[in-house]
């Protein structure tokens, strides 16, 4: 396993604990296999992500508009 | 009355109807029986408007006997997928056990658009609970039953998350319908039931009303028999809204002229490497049909993590939208075991990986449009198989190809039209679509206008249903 591998594989086991702390008491054992199962992807995607070398001014693509009351 | 209107398509029936020869009293009161009859047998509809059908059709039928001719969708009957608001104490379920009985005092912009048009509301129609925000494997993932595609001879899957508006319009049971897409959810159901299916570009058509799944994701659009329905329907769903600040402030005036010129088509490379062999060959067919009218090169798109970003802000967005709800407990009253726990792992999205893939959405729109500047449109296959038969697991056979061109064309705010290419596995219908630059919907619809005028895949319904 490469270091980044383990280092990602630490990180989806710290997540998923702190899933299985809050919401533990109402998953079964399978459901809470299910859902390090998805915590697992959701760092997979983020690690992929890692691999888009980002400039200071990428800034997020999402609208923001100033609220102003009509009138 | 007469059946030789079943199936037909918007732009003629709104001549029948402008010209007097079809009543939309008698046009709706068809609808509703088909809703009742044919509505279950698809799992297709979750509740029947009639009351207000019937209001709305008489008002039509005394303003075009009037002359007060309102446009092509005026006394139409439609439905729409059950995430958008109506008022009248019409429930508006998202598809979802634990929201059965919600109401709401007014209705989505789309639907009051619609009325304006003087298009008649029918039917609130089935979706994936939640349209599968929480995810799901199998097609039983919503209270109303599995969704199935009128087409093949065993029950096989409708497609999600807009089931019940695909096959409610490939069972001849409404002219049209509205759904929405986040990611596949109008493109799948109309892949899957041999129609029409059009994703319009982010900010086209106002969200206000609609059940939010991912604020900068969600997209209304309608689903027809043919590309040029779809083009009608566009134009008196999109416009301002200042309800939506996303809703950009243009109107869509819908060009239904054809093109003298030749199209310039761009496809992806290994695109169709692991599609089943039916999407395989009929793609292949379509691209050569389509070489009638159109110049076509394989086209490169830069490599980048789409479905990671695409993912990534759908997981975000979502477990922020149902915080609540997740927290609350009320997930066992979910219909789908997956979707149960499904959403849990969503937690755990950092704030910083959100901001990244927002960063790299911006990044990914630039170069999306780079390539789609050169084209006409991109065209690919809808979906890479066809559809799942409703007792197998759907990510069987999702999940194995990326899906590239929904994750691009979401992220980045792409229009997309799925239009029928043919007959797959099991007798099932495959799709093509036309994916634009952004707000160019008259470009992809032009496209699948012309093929549509090359073939007849849009005139084969299925048997058994007139």
């Amino acid at each position: 396993m490469s270091n980044d591998n383990k280092e990602a594989q630490e990180m989806s086991d710290e997540m998923f604990q702190m899933v299985q702390r809050r919401y533990g008491q109402n998953l079964t054992k399978e459901e809470l296999e299910q859902v390090q199962k998805g915590v697992e992807g959701i760092v997979s995607a983020a690690e992929a992500m890692k691999a888009v070398e980002l400039k200071n001014g990428d800034e997020p693509h999402s609208l923001f508009v100033p609220y102003r009351k009509e009138g | 009355m007469d059946t030789s209107v079943i199936f037909m398509p918007v732009r003629e029936l709104g001549e029948l109807l402008r010209t007097r020869q079809v009543s939309p009293v008698e046009l709706t009161e068809l609808s509703l029986e088909r809703l009742e009859s044919l509505g279950p047998r698809y799992n297709a509809v979750v509740t029947i408007t009639r009351d207000r059908a019937l209001r709305q059709a008489r008002i039509a039928e005394e303003e075009i006997g009037a002359s007060n001719y309102r446009g092509p969708l005026h006394g139409v009957p439609y439905g729409v997928k059950d995430l958008l608001a109506t008022s009248e104490g019409i429930p508006t379920t998202w598809g979802a056990t634990p929201f059965r009985e919600q109401t709401f005092d007014y209705d989505a912009t789309v639907v009051r658009k619609l009325e304006e048009a003087g298009a008649v509301l029918v039917a609130k129609l089935a979706m994936v609970e939640l349209a599968g925000g929480m995810g799901y494997l199998s097609p039983d993932n919503t209270f109303s039953g599995p969704g199935i595609t009128p087409w093949g001879g065993e029950k096989s899957w409708a497609g999600g998350s807009s089931s019940g508006p695909g096959s409610a319009v490939s069972a001849g049971i409404v002219p049209f319908a509205i759904g929405s897409e986040t990611w596949g959810s109008i493109l799948t159901p109309a892949n899957n039931c041999g129609i029409a299916g059009l994703r319009p570009t982010y900010g086209r058509v106002s969200r206000y009303g609609a059940m939010a799944l991912s604020w900068t994701l969600d997209k209304l659009g309608p689903l027809c028999l043919t590309a040029d329905d779809c083009g009608l329907v566009l134009e008196a769903m999109a416009g301002p809204d200042t309800n939506d600040p996303t809703a950009i402030d243009e109107n869509y005036r819908y060009n239904p002229e054809a093109t003298s010129r030749r199209f310039k088509l761009g496809v992806l490379k290994d695109l169709t490497e692991n599609a089943s062999d039916g999407v395989r060959a009929n793609f292949s067919q379509a691209l050569t049909v389509l070489e009638q009218v159109a110049d076509i090169e394989e086209v490169e798109l830069p490599d980048l993590p789409y479905d990671a970003v695409t993912r990534t802000i759908l997981n975000a967005e979502f477990a922020s939208a149902f915080e609540e709800f997740l927290e609350s407990g009320k997930t066992s009253e979910l219909a789908s075991d997956v979707t149960k726990f499904g959403a849990y792992a969503r937690h755990t999205v950092l704030a910083k990986d959100y901001i990244r893939a927002l960063r790299i959405k911006g990044i990914i729109g630039r170069a999306a449009d780079d390539v789609l500047a050169r084209y006409d449109a991109i065209v690919a296959p809808s979906r890479s198989d066809v559809a799942t038969p409703i007792d197998q697991e759907i990510r069987t056979i999702f999940g194995r190809v990326r899906d590239t061109m929904g994750a691009v064309g979401n992220v980045a705010g792409l229009p997309s039209i799925s239009v029928p290419n043919g007959f797959g596995e099991r007798g099932l219908p495959t799709g093509i679509q036309f994916m634009s630059r952004a707000y160019g919907e008259d470009a992809a619809l032009s496209v699948a206008r012309s093929y549509q005028a090359l073939t007849d895949w849009h005139q084969q319904h299925p048997p058994g249903l007139v």
